[in-house]
């Protein structure tokens, strides 16, 4: 793949996808939004 | 009211869903028997990580038996080959003729008579479709616990000797054009790669994805929109970007022929041919249904009619062949129900979907190259529970129920691992709502964007890992289990 025409994650990106606060936050808002979905859904 | 006899064919994640949600909404008033081949109901997602070694069989496998008796659910171990849904001319309660796959009574077949059936018998794992195809070819898969085990095995031997300073060549993905779970083979991928480095020899493996995708992040569903860093985005982008990141070659639009040993011969899209040397390969092999032989009451053979060519048990969709621009979400099944006998449900992979999602593709030579629609996991246990409700309803007012769980209409959550480990892991969280897109009250991406997004981060394997453990109590029927939704 030609990375001229690639989406790529930038050092701030690739740090949050592992820092620990952000992760839980990001934790916590799936699962809210998992469980809307499922509300909608189902 | 007389007890009612519901005979569940299939003990995964439909089948097991729906027997347990009978049992407990019916309770004395119903007799619920399951007859499924495997004594062990396995939670496939999570055989992903035994294909790493991450986990081990016992870790996916639950042991039915036990989990039916406390539940009051009779249980047979055996495989339904035989369907009588008129019965026969001297008793007309309909029945099932399966053959006991169980120790001391192998062989043996016996008749279970039925007021309500849910043919949850799940997929037939077709590897003859491609020749070479499979364990007991030049492949592995992990589509079974055993094949799991069989698949860390090998790539465990493979490390070894990158170990020794080998370069390695692996290649995951689907064994065929017309192959579904695309996210099963996207997970793996990508959790290869993360024992690869954990292991240190990521330098010395090229590593190859091959599928039947006309473009990464379709999986089976057309490819979805996702609302991510406040723009609209094609799963592609986030899958070609991860797929470059991790330095994974993808072979695009392919369906394997045949394999030898250590080489995949396979065609693409555009009508190319080419080969693939490999020291290993994991690659799904395509689905088919589990006919039942089925007779009508003058012993009539009618198989052809409650089953489509795939197998598959045909229930309330809409079958006519339409175009792709034509396809629409009320062409997929709401009850689930036999459209020739009322009491006959199919949920799970057991049921013929009416089309695919994505749109289809052939090459040049007519072969078709386009995913099978997904029809695992979060939905099918939905299509488990919401018969069981209908049936539930019609046994105690003598109406059916009218809830409906169609995939035009319900979303899924499909979490994606690429990687485990608490620290280490991480996984693309996805949802989508609905599966099958609708175009007519989503014009411009499908689906609701609301509902409809994705991530990668350390908190996906968290919650892929809290999924584990809530679905396995669930299966087991601990307490409480029915406040863990699906």
């Amino acid at each position: 793949m030609d990375n001229k025409n690639i989406m790529r994650p930038n050092k701030r990106t690739l740090f949050l996808r592992y820092f620990l606060p952000w992760q839980i936050y990001r934790f916590i808002v799936i699962n809210i939004k998992m469980l809307r979905m499922m509300a909608r859904g189902h | 009211m007389s007890v009612v006899d519901i005979v569940v064919l299939g003990a995964g994640v439909s089948g097991h869903t729906a027997a347990m949600y009978a049992k407990r909404y019916l309770g004395k008033d119903a007799n619920i028997t399951v007859i499924s081949p495997e004594e062990k109901y396995n939670w496939i997602p999570s055989n992903i990580w035994v294909g790493v070694g991450q986990m081990q069989a016992a870790d996916v496998l639950i042991p039915l038996a036990p989990v039916y008796q406390k539940n009051h659910v009779t249980f047979y171990q055996g495989r339904a080959i035989e369907l009588y849904p008129e019965g026969r001319l001297n008793n007309s309660k309909p029945f099932v003729v399966y053959e006991s796959t169980g120790t001391g009574s192998l062989g043996e077949k016996k008749e279970i008579h039925y007021d309500f059936l849910i043919n949850a018998t799940g997929p037939k794992l077709n590897f003859a479709a491609t020749p070479g195809l499979g364990p007991d070819g030049f492949s592995v898969s992990v589509c079974t616990a055993s094949h799991a085990t069989e698949a860390a095995h090998q790539l465990e031997l493979v490390i070894q000797e990158m170990k020794q300073g080998k370069n390695k060549t692996l290649v995951v993905g689907t064994g065929h054009g017309t192959c579904t779970c695309e996210g099963a083979a996207f997970e793996y991928v990508f959790n290869v790669d993360t024992e690869l480095r954990r292991q240190g020899v990521r330098d010395k493996a090229e590593l190859i994805y091959m599928t039947n995708e006309a473009e990464l992040g379709d999986f089976g569903v057309d490819g979805i929109q996702l609302d991510v860093g406040g723009f609209i985005t094609p799963s592609k982008i986030m899958a070609d970007s991860l797929f470059f990141e991790k330095n994974i070659k993808p072979i695009l639009g392919a369906h394997p022929e045949r394999l030898e040993k250590n080489k995949v011969f396979y065609t693409d899209l555009s009508g190319k041919k080419g080969e693939v040397d490999f020291d290993f390969a994991m690659l799904l092999p395509p689905f088919k249904g589990h006919r039942l032989k089925s007779f009508n009451l003058q012993s009539e053979d009618i198989t052809d009619k409650l089953f489509s060519p795939a197998d598959f048990m045909r229930v309330d969709a809409d079958y006519t062949a339409k175009e792709y621009a034509d396809w629409k979400p009320e062409d997929w099944p709401r009850h689930y129900q036999s459209p020739y006998y009322k009491n006959v449900f199919a949920v799970g992979i057991a049921f013929a979907p009416p089309h695919q999602i994505s749109r289809p593709r052939k090459n040049p030579e007519g072969v078709l190259i386009t995913p099978a629609p997904p029809r695992t996991g979060m939905p099918s246990a939905i299509m488990g529970r919401v018969v069981a409700e209908n049936i539930a309803q019609q046994v105690k007012t003598g109406t059916l129920g009218i809830k409906t769980a169609s995939m035009g209409d319900m979303g899924a959550a499909c979490i994606a691992s690429i990687g485990t480990g608490f620290t280490r892991g991480a996984a693309v969280s996805i949802t989508m709502c609905p599966i099958v897109p609708d175009y007519q009250k989503y014009p411009d991406t499908g689906r609701d964007t609301k509902l409809t997004f994705g991530e990668v981060g350390r908190s996906g394997h968290w919650i892929k890992k809290m999924l584990h453990y809530l679905f396995i109590y669930k299966a087991k029927g601990s307490p409480f289990w029915w406040v863990i939704p699906e």
